[in-house]
């Protein structure tokens, strides 16, 4: 946003005239399965809170430990007679009452502590709680079992969810002049040999070649969640493009201020419920293939904090939209808001494992085995079953 | 200096002090007297290893915070971007022409372990460049637990991590005002800035923690440090299993104090420093000599600096760190030789291209500090797209191949030296030079 005035000399002209593509066209070396399923995973960054997005407005003890920010039934969205949506996901209601979105409640990674970091590297590595336990993610592990699916990350970087051995790429969007191609081969040689650069590079020119047809849009800024969708829309619909993505949201981390109807949290929703309605829009021709999952590294504290926010907590909410998904349910094992039914007595207490939902979806969307999920993409994890029924048979 | 010295290159130990301890080697042109060929490495970072004598930026007319507001108010957003942008063209300039450049990485490294961060709060534009300036800089060579306290207590950090607002329940403002404990700042003092997140406390001490630090706020409509009685939480603590029965903001004092000097402090920054310096995953010798510097010099940030420069494993000719977006456009604009040339906006649109805004960490971990995290397809793509961009517009006076030796000496290999030769064009051959694996890393 500081970046609107004195554009002249460094970025001179680039943005005005929209320039964004190059004449470099790599050879694109692969063909993905055509028909192989969509796969778009949303990692809310922060601590998403769960109690205010599908609110247990049925539990009487609800609104006392939420006080100033609860939600009243008059504000917000139906979905059964116990739990309402925030207001802030019209999207989402709709689809949930169309059949196409499922929604979990009082869920969580196997982690318990309250760490940010240590929570976000479990979410990702899919170990059994352990932040340092695998040093890949569980959706790499997932891609690499089929010969050619390729993620995403959306993004400079690649998330730890999607790193690892398995073909993953990444894109931003580059608004400067593409070096030309003589530059760009004798940079390609001069990294031959190196297991950092090499990979990286090759990636990229992979995926920018990738844009070429359709082109991909600058967003306005992080936010933009129009053009975000847009691009991955562009990138994994092109022929050979990625199947999976993450997308990576972050701002979920309310200890002060929260809002109830309106305000931080209330804007923060809106943002995501608009990116699934482009995405459910871009993906329509593939919709029935096309799966979409929310989650984060954990829950907020039940009850509202000193500063009318919320602090770091446990089990919280996640959800699966798209025409693959067998929607219009809510899935949880409801644990109760009385003191001695909160997790440690202070947070909402996890019934359902968050790995128990990813099983279910990459069982029945990717169609891998019980005996993969169990002991290669999530390790020692025989015992938390797949969740069933999630996508439609 | 005779025509032939001037081009004479570095040996590996002067081009390490300078790479990898400093921001990045300078044409010798531009190298004060010390830093020319011929200088002892090691006595040149050694010389570095105490407090500034003056302190930089000074000159600069930057506004202390103390002038400022700690909250919305106060500012137009447009004047607290305004004067983020003048923070950091400053910032820049001192950075881009340091001689001292060990101290400055110092700075930077501190700054980074006790992350402020913009993002989730545009409010802090004004702040942050204060926070480092009046938090940070005095006390990289002085004592951790001084800097721990000047960082907790920054205005800018008590509104980053919430504490400013945070009110004791049984405090006289939490019973008549109805507002309460926010636990944010006491559990990232613990897990980010002391004990690391294995260091062994619980959630218990987190509540313990942040009900002495309540009423650490600042002044309503300025922001300058202010102890509250009315927000602090009264009564003793039991912390970390021990009682803190002291009165008001000595209470949280006493207790910053026992973390400052805890072992666990002492092995996770230790671990942070060896992992700047050495490697991605650091060699445990490093780690415990360092962490016993810590312990027998109770948080003497000179002497571990200066266990830094003895440790053998930091002078191997490999380069084993990727630099990060920030230190490569820092080393990159010290290497081309004249910030001039470079217009001061475009300093922080790079920084925003390559994927590093200063003071825009996505979360108070900081930013990340291993390759895997920063080598991201796209983001190398960004690199070459920028070095691209910055060889096209400014012009360097050496020709690249002379250039990358006399910046890199013997740690850039024969192969890119001739793959930069053989270039088509002085362009090419200065996108080569700095997107060159060598030049990536440090």
């Amino acid at each position: 946003m500081m970046m609107k005035t004195n554009r002249r000399y460094f970025l001179s002209g680039l943005l005005a005239s929209g320039a964004v593509a190059g004449g470099f066209a790599p050879k694109v070396s692969f063909a993905r399965v055509a028909g192989a399923p969509f796969f778009i995973l949303l990692n809310l960054r922060g601590g998403m809170d769960g109690l205010h997005g599908v609110v247990p407005v049925g539990d009487p003890n609800y609104e006392p430990l939420r006080k100033k920010i609860a939600l009243r039934k008059d504000q917000t969205l139906a979905l059964d007679g116990f739990f309402r949506l925030h207001p802030s996901f019209s999207f989402l209601h709709q689809s949930f009452q169309a059949g196409e979105a499922r929604l979990f409640h009082a869920i969580a990674s196997p982690y318990r502590e309250r760490s940010h970091f240590d929570a976000q590297a479990v979410l990702d590595n899919g170990s059994n709680g352990d932040p340092d336990g695998l040093r890949d993610g569980w959706l790499n592990r997932a891609l690499r079992t089929f010969p050619n699916y390729q993620g995403l990350a959306v993004g400079q970087t690649v998330p730890l969810i999607l790193r690892g051995a398995g073909d993953v790429t990444s894109w931003a969007p580059s608004i400067l002049p593409q070096p030309d191609q003589a530059t760009i081969e004798r940079l390609s040689r001069l990294y031959f040999g190196d297991g950092l650069l090499a990979p990286a590079l090759e990636k990229a020119l992979e995926t920018e070649a990738l844009t070429e047809g359709e082109g991909t849009k600058n967003p306005r800024n992080e936010r933009d969640s129009g053009a975000i969708a847009e691009n991955v829309a562009a990138l994994m619909r092109a022929d050979g493009g990625p199947n999976i993505a993450v997308i990576e949201i972050e701002r979920w981390d309310t200890h002060a201020f929260q809002g109830a109807e309106t305000g931080q949290l209330a804007t923060q929703f809106s943002r995501l419920d608009e990116l699934l309605k482009i995405l459910a829009n871009k993906f329509s021709a593939d919709w029935s293939r096309t799966c979409i999952m929310a989650i984060t590294e954990f829950g907020r504290t039940a009850a509202v904090n000193g500063n009318d926010g919320t602090d770091h907590g446990t089990g919280t909410m996640a959800m699966v939209l798209g025409g693959a998904v067998n929607g219009g349910k809510i899935v949880t094992d409801w644990p109760g808001l009385r003191k001695q039914d909160l997790y440690e007595q202070r947070d909402l207490r996890p019934t359902l494992d968050l790995r128990a939902l990813a099983k279910g979806v990459l069982g029945d969307h990717l169609h891998l085995s019980r005996k993969d999920l169990d002991e290669n993409i999530f390790p020692e994890s025989s015992a938390v079953k797949p969740l069933k029924d999630i996508i439609k048979a | 200096m005779t025509k032939m010295a001037a081009t004479m290159s570095l040996d590996v130990s002067q081009s390490i002090a300078l790479n990898r301890f400093g921001l990045g080697a300078r044409p010798d042109s531009l190298r004060p007297d010390s830093l020319r060929v011929g200088f002892d490495a090691k006595q040149w970072l050694r010389d570095q290893c105490r407090p500034y004598s003056t302190q930089p930026l000074i000159r600069a007319g930057l506004p202390a915070s103390a002038t400022l507001s700690p909250r919305r108010k106060g500012k137009s957003g447009k004047e607290r971007r305004a004067l983020y942008h003048r923070e950091m063209i400053a910032r820049y300039h001192q950075q881009i022409e340091a001689e001292d450049g060990f101290r400055e990485r110092m700075v930077r490294f501190w700054s980074n372990h006790f992350t402020v961060s913009w993002l989730p709060m545009p409010p802090l534009l004004s702040l942050v460049g204060a926070f480092e300036r009046e938090a940070i800089r005095p006390h990289v060579m002085g004592k951790f637990e001084d800097l721990l306290l000047a960082a907790t207590r920054h205005p800018a950090m008590l509104v980053y991590l919430n504490n400013r607002t945070s009110i004791g329940p049984n405090a006289r403002a939490g019973r008549v005002r109805k507002k309460g404990l926010n636990e944010n700042h006491a559990r990232e003092i613990m897990e980010l800035h002391t004990l690391g997140v294995d260091g062994g406390y619980s959630q218990e001490d987190v509540i313990a923690l942040a009900k002495m630090l309540t009423g650490w706020t600042t002044e309503k409509d300025r922001a300058v440090f202010r102890f509250e009685p009315r927000m602090h939480e009264p009564g003793t603590q039991t912390f970390m299993g021990k009682r803190y029965s002291q009165n008001g903001a000595l209470q949280g004092q006493a207790a910053l104090l026992d973390l400052a000097r805890h072992p666990a402090t002492a092995q996770f920054i230790a671990t942070k420093l060896a992992r700047h310096f050495e490697q991605d995953d650091p060699s445990p010798s490093l780690v415990a000599h360092l962490r016993n510097v810590f312990l027998s010099s109770q948080g003497n940030l000179a002497e571990l600096s200066a266990a830094l420069i003895e440790a053998p494993s930091l002078w191997q000719p490999n380069l084993r760190k990727f630099k990060t977006p920030e230190e490569l456009l820092i080393s990159a604009l010290r290497a081309v030789g004249s910030l001039n040339k470079m217009p001061d906006e475009a300093l922080l649109q790079s920084a925003k291209l390559l994927g590093q805004m200063p003071f825009y960490a996505p979360s108070p971990q900081g930013w990340p500090d291993r390759a895997e995290q920063w080598v991201g397809p796209a983001a190398v793509k960004a690199r070459l797209d920028w070095a691209n961009r910055l060889a096209e517009t400014i012009p360097v006076a050496m020709a690249p191949s002379a250039l990358a030796q006399n910046l890199m000496g013997p740690l850039v290999s024969a192969r890119t030296i001739r793959a930069i030769g053989n270039a088509e064009n002085p362009r090419q051959a200065l996108t080569l030079l700095l997107m060159s694996p060598e030049f990536q890393r440090r």
